[in-house]
């Protein structure tokens, strides 16, 4: 167990070095030197002169080469110093650190309005299949996978916002001006994770194993909960965790529309403005959430599943 | 008691329950004081508010701190923080009175020593190179404490309207720096000050001992919004008072049927104050025939692209700058009007013919040109280039667009990849002359929108000239050459537009768009 702990840890470090020389490059490779970019930016997007262009080179140390540049980064990423903004001037770890709490709490609560919905719907559709009630979850499911995040979002906000002026259509100040984001966010991951575990649940009750269970005496709903449900808790978590990382780095929509100051807003703002230490740390910081919630996933599965754990 | 009269109780304590709610409801709602507190929305983040980098809000810093003299709503320059101004014969010693009696938020006061701590941070700085009144100030003096002396190595008629900018030119309290004289908190003289800060958005109270007349609000907000569309959702559901201005969030003309549409919002509009316009690649051909580049501005319908791309949002062009701007004046020139068959006779006499697929040969090499255009600049450039494309097409000519963000852009053009690229004009204080000395004066090694050495004389004598009529009269040939040699092809001036809730009185248009503590300065928030 510690064994594979260790790998799995290890190798997910290996993975993140690599993207994080991607990243680095990645931002040098884009057309137009940036140190041009960033002399442009400080006039308000006209064309900057040579004179310009020479004194932010010098200043933000872009006239080393690259390898050298990336080195010295990563060596002061390693150590806690992500650089500082170069829109604000202020280190990109206390910014980060500020957005981050705000994109946790939209994801976590959109991830418990999931798995609220998600659970039951998918178990019980699985449990009746062919009912009624598992045509209606199936067909809402799948028109609502259809649906973009951000078009639900404007509905409700007309909806909310402008025609009921129940709602505040945007910021991040109070409770009520969490409901909608949520809701845009988590309606959707809600239909899509449903519908899976309807399937996994589906799996289960076809195997051997549930006959035997009824033939011993088990109720149907009794045999469904030890023996069904604990078997899909494998792919259920890998599921989750995808969803979760998707939820935690990837509402970058969703959080500009609603001003919401999260990473995702960091991240469009860090863009627009060409703020390369801001854009390098962020992308960084996406790729880490999503590596951390997949090792996590697969600890609880090999920490949860015998069966794992044999092979 | 028996449990009809206890339903009858509880449906009796119900029944009052719910007039009390309703007649503190109407007490509430019908209060006659309405909260004059006025809320806009602003796209971009704030900023920590220092008016000596470029990393701030101008909209913010207009609110907050003031210069030594303003850029006025009918173009003149007006005192602020000097009250009086002289000039010296040769244009070299600029000599300003400064006003008394301000003090900074902090209770500093301002004198010529804190005006002086002020302008060496930013004159002769190497950070700031693109203003030209910083390169070419050697010296500030104060000769006494309401007095300073700014000295130039020479003559610039337009350092004072480089003194009317948001940055770096405005005042900071210089004890509102820390220990190493990096900038700490935002303190200027201006009418507003700071309640409140942070990235979703800023509260803003007046000024108390503010030296001039006080705002008639009794609170700013300024909210963070950088989606357009929720900037308008906003607006619709009353969160927000006021969105629009080049400086706060642009409304996209996508957005105006709806807000036109809705009965609570008025749409306020200003004359325009910059242009778009394409500039060609002048030294190279095709683009180096003059008939060539007459042909081009000849076949564009501007009024169809005003109208149908910008929903009549935009005015047409009529020369490289729109009439707002000062000495801007027409030659009566008909070098703009949209005449394709002029354009069909300008390109023959150019020696190019239409070949058997109906498009422009010359010599066998057909007449191909390319558009780059910045679409992140305004969504409408890359609809405003597929019309320029149909409409060259029309005429024969193979105009292949080139849409980049932009970086891609900035690449493109500064390496001189373009047939013609798409480029605007920062408006006022900046213009006339700041767009005619970056993008029409020679520049060794520098992108350039049209240049020639007469051009290259006229305007450094109109930036030297201490004559205001003789400026005037050199500006005149600046666009008769310019319509002359059809050096561009200017497309439209976009308009200033705002979208303001009904209950917003007095709110008004500055000289600028940056012009925010004018525009508020008299806002009465009525009943709904």
């Amino acid at each position: 167990m510690a064994i594979y702990l260790f790998k799995r840890i290890s190798s997910s470090i290996v993975v993140l070095l690599g993207v994080s020389l991607l990243l680095y490059c990645l931002v040098y490779l884009a057309p137009s030197d940036p140190a041009r970019i960033i002399a442009a930016q400080r006039l308000g997007g006209d064309v900057p002169g040579a004179d310009e262009i020479e004194w932010v080179r010098k200043e933000y140390g872009l006239d080393q080469p690259l390898l050298v540049q990336y080195v010295s980064w990563l060596g002061r990423t390693v150590r806690g110093d992500l650089g500082y903004s170069i829109r604000t001037g202020n280190p990109v770890a206390d910014e980060l650190r500020h957005a981050v709490g705000y994109s946790l709490a939209l994801a976590a609560a959109a991830m418990g309005l999931v798995l609220v919905i998600a659970i039951p719907a998918g178990v019980l559709a699985g449990m009746h299949e062919g009912s009624v009630w598992d045509r209606v979850m199936r067909f809402v499911s799948a028109t609502w996978v259809s649906i973009p995040e951000f078009w639900l979002a404007f509905l409700l906000i007309a909806c909310f916002s402008i025609q009921l002026r129940w709602l505040p259509s945007y910021g991040a100040k109070s409770w009520r001006h969490f409901i909608l984001p949520v809701l845009s966010l988590g309606l959707i991951s809600a239909a899509r994770l449903a519908y899976l575990i309807r399937s996994a649940v589906l799996e289960e009750l076809h195997q051997d194993y549930m006959r035997t269970a009824r033939g011993k005496g088990y109720s149907y709903r009794m045999s469904v909960i030890r023996h069904a449900l604990p078997n899909i808790v494998a792919p259920f978590v890998t599921m989750a965790a995808y969803q979760f990382s998707g939820l935690a780095s990837g509402s970058v929509i969703i959080e500009t529309l609603f001003a919401w100051p999260g990473v995702g807003s960091y991240y469009v703002d860090g863009i627009g403005f060409r703020d390369i230490p801001v854009i390098q740390v962020t992308a960084l910081f996406f790729a880490s959430v999503f590596m951390l919630a997949n090792c996590l996933a697969d600890v609880i599965i090999v920490m949860v599943d015998p069966r794992v754990r044999m092979e | 008691m028996t449990k009809k009269n206890v339903m009858t109780m509880a449906a009796l304590l119900v029944v009052a329950g719910l007039l009390m709610f309703l007649l503190v409801g109407v007490v509430l709602g019908s209060s006659g004081d309405v909260e004059q507190t006025l809320v806009l929305a602003s796209g971009r983040p704030l900023g920590a508010i220092n008016p000596h980098d470029y990393n701030s809000s101008m909209a913010m810093l207009d609110l907050v701190y003031e210069p030594l003299v303003r850029y006025g709503a009918d173009g003149s320059i007006q005192p602020a923080l000097a009250e009086s101004w002289d000039i010296s014969d040769d244009g070299l010693t600029w000599t300003f009175h400064l006003r008394q009696g301000v003090t900074f938020h902090d209770g500093t006061p301002f004198d010529a020593a804190a005006a002086k701590w002020n302008l060496d941070r930013w004159v002769g700085s190497d950070a700031h190179t693109w203003l030209p009144t910083a390169a070419r100030v050697t010296s500030v003096d104060t000769p006494d404490s309401a007095t300073v002396v700014l000295t130039l190595a020479e003559p610039y008629y337009a350092s004072i309207q480089d003194l009317t900018l948001v940055r770096p030119v405005r005042f900071l309290s210089p004890t509102a720096v820390d220990a190493a004289g990096e900038f700490a908190k935002p303190v200027g003289t201006g009418p507003w000050t700071i309640e409140s800060l942070d990235d979703q958005g800023a509260v803003l109270v007046p000024y108390a001992a503010y030296w001039g007349e006080l705002p008639a609000l009794d609170k700013l907000v300024v909210e963070v919004i950088p989606d357009p569309q929720t900037r308008v959702a906003a607006l619709l559901s009353g969160e927000v008072h006021v969105i629009g201005g080049e400086y706060l969030g642009g409304i996209s003309v996508e957005s105006l049927p709806t807000l036109e549409s809705t009965s609570d919002v008025q749409i306020l509009k200003g004359p325009a104050l910059t242009t778009f316009y394409a500039a060609t690649r002048f030294s190279e051909p095709p683009y180096d025939d003059v008939r060539v580049r007459q042909a081009l501005n000849h076949a564009i319908d501007r009024q169809g692209i005003a109208a149908a791309i910008f929903h009549q949002t935009a005015e047409p062009a009529e020369g490289l700058l729109p009439p707002s701007i000062p000495y801007v004046t027409r030659t009566a020139s008909s070098a703009y009007d949209y005449d394709p068959e002029r354009a069909a006779a300008l390109l023959a006499e150019a020696g190019w013919t239409l070949n058997g697929a109906g498009m422009l040969e010359k010599d066998g090499q057909p007449l191909k040109m390319n558009l780059v255009v910045d679409r992140s600049r305004l969504p409408q450039t890359e609809s405003m280039a597929e019309v320029i494309q149909s409409e060259f097409k029309e005429l024969g000519i193979d105009l292949e667009l080139r849409a980049y963000d932009y970086s891609g852009w900035l690449d493109a053009s500064t390496n001189g990849d373009y047939g013609l690229t798409m480029r605007f004009s920062w408006g006022p204080p900046y213009d006339p002359h700041t767009v005619l000395a970056g993008a029409f004066h020679t520049r060794e090694g520098e992108f350039t929108s049209f240049c020639n050495p007469a051009l290259d004389g006229l305007i450094d004598s109109v930036l030297a000239t201490t004559d205001d009529a003789q400026r005037q009269e050199l500006y005149d040939q600046i666009w008769q050459l310019l319509d002359d040699e059809a050096a561009v092809i200017p497309l439209v001036y976009p308009q200033r537009i705002y979208a303001l809730r009904n209950e917003v009185e007095g709110f008004r248009l500055g000289g600028t768009e940056y012009d925010i503590a004018y525009a508020v300065q008299d806002v009465v928030i009525g009943a709904n």
